[in-house]
């Protein structure tokens, strides 16, 4: 595994990319990209919080859920991790990191139920990934938010003085502006092989 | 403090709901995956009267094969094996690979498959993976046409069908070693 | 709103009016990742309807025990258990269905259909209309994803329901059952969704 990390990287960051790929965390994607500054905000939360949330998920899940045999309750267990831990993220950072705080902090609260860190925190531990490839797994799965989120806004940005129907205006436009860029991505099909 | 305490009680009660739930589908669960398995082995191993042979799985190039071989009046049937295909389009494809006597395929099934939903299922279909019935390691060539082997590739698939290709080829070739060990030293439960 | 002629409105609201999916753009993920055939919609539906009807009705119920700045962990919880739930009860008597839907039946836990009713109708109305929003989204969720993976498997795979609805000459426009044509759909759905409410709005 650990000679395969450079090409696993890739492999999560583009070819299998968190949004483009996998339909993880759809709502963000499609909720904070009007503007570039706020996604590359908000993507730079969710790398955060997606590699924290990984690492602990991970130790409760192998030190607790499985040794116990309680590995049926993990979606109720890594939920409220997750949510406990934006919480505390969010007031930790406001006392001891207020410049980072007022960059990530509004990003934060809507990171509860971004459907990409459950995701990534479950199909982390599905996959049996010790605890360190689980935490790059997390950080390039974070990373491919970031890439294909600020993508996404750079375009969306120019789109808003674009002509168009009235009816695509807004949402419709931009899910087709995603399908194109999926369709992008699809072409890093055979960069590597897993 | 009585927040806490609420959320605890709540948690508490969803917790001891959750594991009658789990005690009461957990015998179901495992009759489900054994069933499905079951039905896996008819289809591939068509011969198959009424039970295989519990062997431990075979090493193979780093790699554990979990064999399910058929014996008859101790002479191997044949067996069915269960093969990682690697290099999927989205990481690897576990493919159980039926084989007779005579080592030739006589049917395949894909258990586990990360692939493009709709693309990689093609692949179970029996209308793709029927065109290896009945061939062997001598008068086919096991790789995708595009690679001048004798596959035809599902459209647009090439990835899937390339890796399933591959490992019913390693089937052929784990089976053919089992034999070659099992004629020397018949059926081996250890 | 207990009134029943109100309740049988928002009941009908959620199917089509504010259809989830097509009009508040809520639960986009599982509307993107099941509609790749009609079966795996219908099931993620089904699923998700059970566990939005379920936990409207019991956060309803427990609406005056649940202190209201603990309300979204409680909610977390409720759904969570329902979900869970439904995980188990799958993987026992549909384990093809559970298979294909995959990380996406854990991932209703976070749907913010089920999270979005809870806040905003279930923790301020009775049980019964509660249930009832519960039963209309659910529907409109369903409809939503079945309009859509009926486009998707009948362009992408020239199927319905898995049987085969053209000769063999026919080839798919593959692309429909992949990432992109996901995307797609749904971007058309929407914009005829907004089409169809403006002009019905311009009639009336």
């Amino acid at each position: 595994m650990s000679g395969d990390i450079f090409i696993n990287v890739i492999y999560w960051l583009v070819i299998n990319n968190v949004v483009l790929m996998q339909f993880l965390g759809i709502c963000p994607y499609l909720g904070v990209s009007k503007r570039t500054e706020t996604a590359s905000g908000m993507g730079m939360a969710v790398i955060f919080v997606m590699a924290l949330a990984n690492a602990i998920t991970w130790l409760i899940d192998s030190f607790f859920l499985q040794k116990f045999n309680l590995v049926y309750l993990r979606t109720i267990v890594f939920i409220l991790i997750i949510a406990a831990l934006v919480q505390f993220v969010e007031i930790f950072l406001k006392k001891s990191m207020p410049g980072l705080y007022k960059s990530l902090g509004i990003y934060l609260p809507l990171i509860t139920t971004n459907c990409a860190i459950l995701g990534a925190a479950i199909l982390s531990v599905q996959q049996k990934y010790d605890f360190l490839t689980g935490i790059i797994y997390a950080t390039a799965t974070g990373a491919g938010f970031l890439l294909a989120i600020f993508m996404f806004a750079s375009v969306r940005e120019r789109l808003e003085r674009a002509a168009m129907p009235e009816m695509f205006k807004g949402i419709p436009i931009a899910l087709i502006t995603a399908s194109i860029l999926s369709m992008a991505f699809m072409g890093f099909a055979g960069l590597v092989k897993i | 403090m009585k927040n806490v305490f609420i959320l605890t009680i709540i948690s508490l009660v969803a917790g001891l709901c959750l594991s009658g739930v789990y005690i009461g589908t957990k015998d179901q669960i495992e009759i489900s995956k054994k069933a499905a398995f079951n039905n896996s082995l008819k289809v591939v191993l068509p011969f198959m009267k009424d039970k295989y042979e519990d062997v431990p799985p075979v090493k193979y190039d780093m790699e554990e094969v979990p064999i399910y071989p058929v014996v008859e009046n101790g002479v191997l049937q044949g067996a069915a094996l269960q093969v990682i295909g690697k290099n999927g389009y989205a990481g690897n494809i576990k493919v159980l690979v039926g084989v007779d006597k005579n080592q030739t395929i006589t049917g395949i099934q894909i258990l586990e498959h990360k692939e493009t939903p709709g693309l990689g299922t093609k692949s179970a279909d029996e209308a793709w993976w029927g065109q290896f019935k009945g061939k062997s390691l001598d008068k086919f060539k096991f790789k995708v046409k595009k690679d001048g082997g004798d596959v035809d590739a599902i459209t647009a698939a090439t990835i899937t069908s390339r890796s399933v290709t591959d490992a019913v080829q390693k089937g052929l070739v784990v089976y053919r070693e089992y034999a070659g060990s099992f004629n020397k030293m018949g059926v081996s439960h250890e | 709103m207990s009134n029943g002629n109100t309740a049988w409105s928002t009941f009908a609201d959620g199917i089509w009016k504010n259809s989830p999916t097509l009009t508040l753009l809520l639960g986009m993920c599982p509307m993107l990742a099941t509609s790749s055939s009609v079966m795996n919609a219908l099931g993620m539906g089904m699923a998700a309807t059970f566990v939005l009807v379920m936990s409207n009705i019991f956060i309803s119920a427990l609406r005056n025990i649940i202190p209201k700045q603990m309300r979204i962990p409680c909610f977390i919880v409720v759904i969570a258990t329902f979900v869970t739930i439904v995980d188990l009860v799958m993987a026992a008597y549909s384990p093809g269905l559970y298979k294909s839907l995959g990380i996406f039946i854990p991932l209703i836990v976070v749907n913010c259909i089920v999270l979005g009713r809870a806040e905003a109708f279930a923790y301020k109305n009775g049980i019964a209309s509660s249930m009832l929003d519960g039963v209309g989204m659910g529907i409109g969720f369903t409809v939503g994803l079945f309009l859509m993976s009926t486009f998707r498997e009948i362009l992408g795979n020239g199927s319905f329901l898995n049987l085969p609805l053209f000769g063999p000459s026919f080839s798919p426009v593959l692309i429909m059952i992949m990432p992109p044509g996901a995307f797609m759909t749904l971007g058309f759905l929407i914009a005829l969704k907004s089409y169809l409410d403006k002009r019905q709005k311009k009639g009336a």
